[in-house]
C-alpha cells in the first residue's frame, strides 16, 4: 500500500468528514463572547453573554457628595461617603451590532475606572476619568439574583486593571462598549467624547 | 473607517473556528468540543498579538493543550465517579462508532498514541511537516522522520486488519515490519 493509499483511506474514515459547519449567528455570537471577556483563566463554559443593566436613575443629576443609589437594596457598609453610584450585573443574553462612537456619545453614563476590589461579587472601580453623565468617585457593579457570582467577579473584572463602562437606556451592554480598557475601547471613547 | 483590533481578531478567528471545530470532533466527545472550542478562541483573543501569520497550526497547538487539560479534568471525574459506583466505563472502553473505513480506524486507534496524533494531523488536518511541527512544539525534521515511521506501522496494522478480514490487497509497495 502506498503512502498516498493510506492517506486517501485514513481521509475516508475522518469523523469530522460530515460535520455541519456552525451558522453565521452562531460564530458571530462565539466571536463577541470571546471578545468581551477578559480573564486570565477562561471559564469552563464562557456561553453566557454578560450585561450590566443600570437601574432607571442613571441620568438623576448628581452632583459631588451625593450617593446615587441605583439597583437598591444593597447598602455598603462604609462609613465615610465617598460618592457611589452603583449599578447592577443582571446577566441575561443578548445580540450587539458593531460597537459605533455615535451610540456611545449617546450613553447617560460612561467613565473610565480601576477595579479596586471584589468583594462577595460587588466589584469597586475607582472612577479616573467621566465621561459623560453624574459626577461619582466609586462605582460599584453588583450582580443581580440570578447571575454567577464568579462571572462578574472572575470573569470581568481584576482588581487593579482599567475598565470603560458606558451605560446607556438604563443598561450597559459588556459587548462592545464596556469592558477592560483596550487600546481599541479606548480609541472608542476618544472618537465618542 | 478604522479597522480596528476586534475587526481584525473577528476575521481571523472566524477563520479559524471550522478547522478548530473538525480538529475538536475527531479527538473529543460534542460537549468537551464546544467547551474547548470556547476556551481556544479567548486564548487566541489574549493573545492576539502573539498569532503568528499564519495561525491554524498554532491555534491547533492551543486547541491540544485545551483539550489535554479538559481530559485531565474528565479523568479525574470519571475515576472519582467509578470509585463510587463503578457506574459507566471510561470511554476508550466504548466501541467506535461504525465508520467507512473502519479498518483504518481500528489500525488508528492501535497504534501508539503520538503516532496516532500525527497521522490525524497529517491526513484529517491536511498539514504538512512543518505544520505539525507547530502544533506539537517539535522540529520540523523530527516530525518528518517520525511521521514517515508512523505512516509505515499504520500500513502494517490495515494490512494484518485486512488479511483477517479476507481482504489482502498487498502491493509491491508493501513493507512487513
Amino acid at each position: 500500500m502506498t503512502s498516498d493509499d493510506l492517506g486517501d483511506r485514513l481521509r475516508a474514515a475522518d469523523p469530522a468528514a460530515e460535520l455541519a459547519p456552525l451558522g453565521p449567528d452562531r460564530v458571530t455570537r462565539l466571536l463577541e463572547t470571546t471578545m468581551t471577556t477578559t480573564l486570565d483563566k477562561p471559564p469552563a463554559r464562557p456561553r453566557h453573554r454578560r450585561m450590566f443593566a443600570v437601574a432607571a436613575a442613571v441620568a438623576a443629576a448628581a452632583t459631588a457628595g451625593t450617593a446615587l443609589a441605583i439597583g437598591g437594596g444593597h447598602e455598603p457598609a462604609r462609613p465615610a461617603p465617598p460618592t457611589v453610584t452603583r449599578l447592577v450585573n443582571a446577566g441575561g443574553t443578548a445580540k450587539c451590532a458593531a460597537p459605533s462612537a455615535a451610540t456611545l456619545a449617546g450613553a447617560p453614563l460612561a467613565f473610565a475606572g480601576t477595579a479596586e476590589r471584589i468583594d462577595q461579587g460587588v466589584v469597586t472601580l475607582k472612577v479616573t476619568r467621566l465621561y459623560a453623565g453624574p459626577a461619582s468617585d466609586l462605582v460599584e457593579v453588583r450582580q443581580a439574583s440570578g447571575a454567577s457570582e464568579a462571572l462578574i467577579g472572575a470573569t470581568l473584572f481584576e482588581t487593579g486593571r482599567g475598565y470603560l463602562i458606558a451605560a446607556a437606556d438604563g443598561r450597559a451592554l459588556a459587548c462592545g462598549y464596556s469592558g477592560l480598557a483596550t487600546p481599541e475601547l479606548q480609541a472608542l471613547y476618544d472618537e465618542a467624547f | 473607517m478604522v479597522t480596528t483590533d476586534r475587526d481584525r481578531f473577528a476575521a481571523i478567528a472566524g477563520a479559524l473556528i471550522e478547522p478548530l471545530r473538525r480538529f475538536l470532533a475527531r479527538r473529543t466527545d460534542p460537549a468537551t468540543a464546544e467547551d474547548v472550542l470556547s476556551e481556544t478562541l479567548l486564548v487566541c483573543w489574549r493573545r492576539f498579538a502573539d498569532l503568528p501569520a499564519e495561525p491554524l497550526p498554532w491555534a491547533y497547538g492551543v486547541a491540544r493543550n485545551c483539550l489535554a487539560n479538559a481530559e485531565r479534568a474528565g479523568r479525574r471525574h470519571r475515576r472519582l465517579l467509578a470509585r463510587m459506583a463503578a457506574l459507566e466505563p471510561p470511554p476508550a472502553a466504548i466501541p467506535p462508532e461504525p465508520e467507512p473505513d473502519d479498518r483504518v480506524a481500528r489500525a488508528l486507534s492501535a497504534l501508539r498514541a503520538d503516532d496516532a496524533e500525527l497521522l490525524r494531523l497529517w491526513a484529517w488536518e491536511d498539514l504538512g511537516p512543518a505544520e505539525i511541527a507547530v502544533v506539537l512544539g517539535a522540529s520540523a525534521n523530527a516530525v518528518s522522520i517520525r511521521l514517515h515511521r508512523a505512516r509505515r506501522r499504520l500500513g502494517d496494522e490495515v494490512r494484518k486488519l485486512d488479511a483477517v478480514a479476507g481482504h489482502e490487497e498487498s502491493t509491491e509497495e508493501g513493507r512487513r515490519a
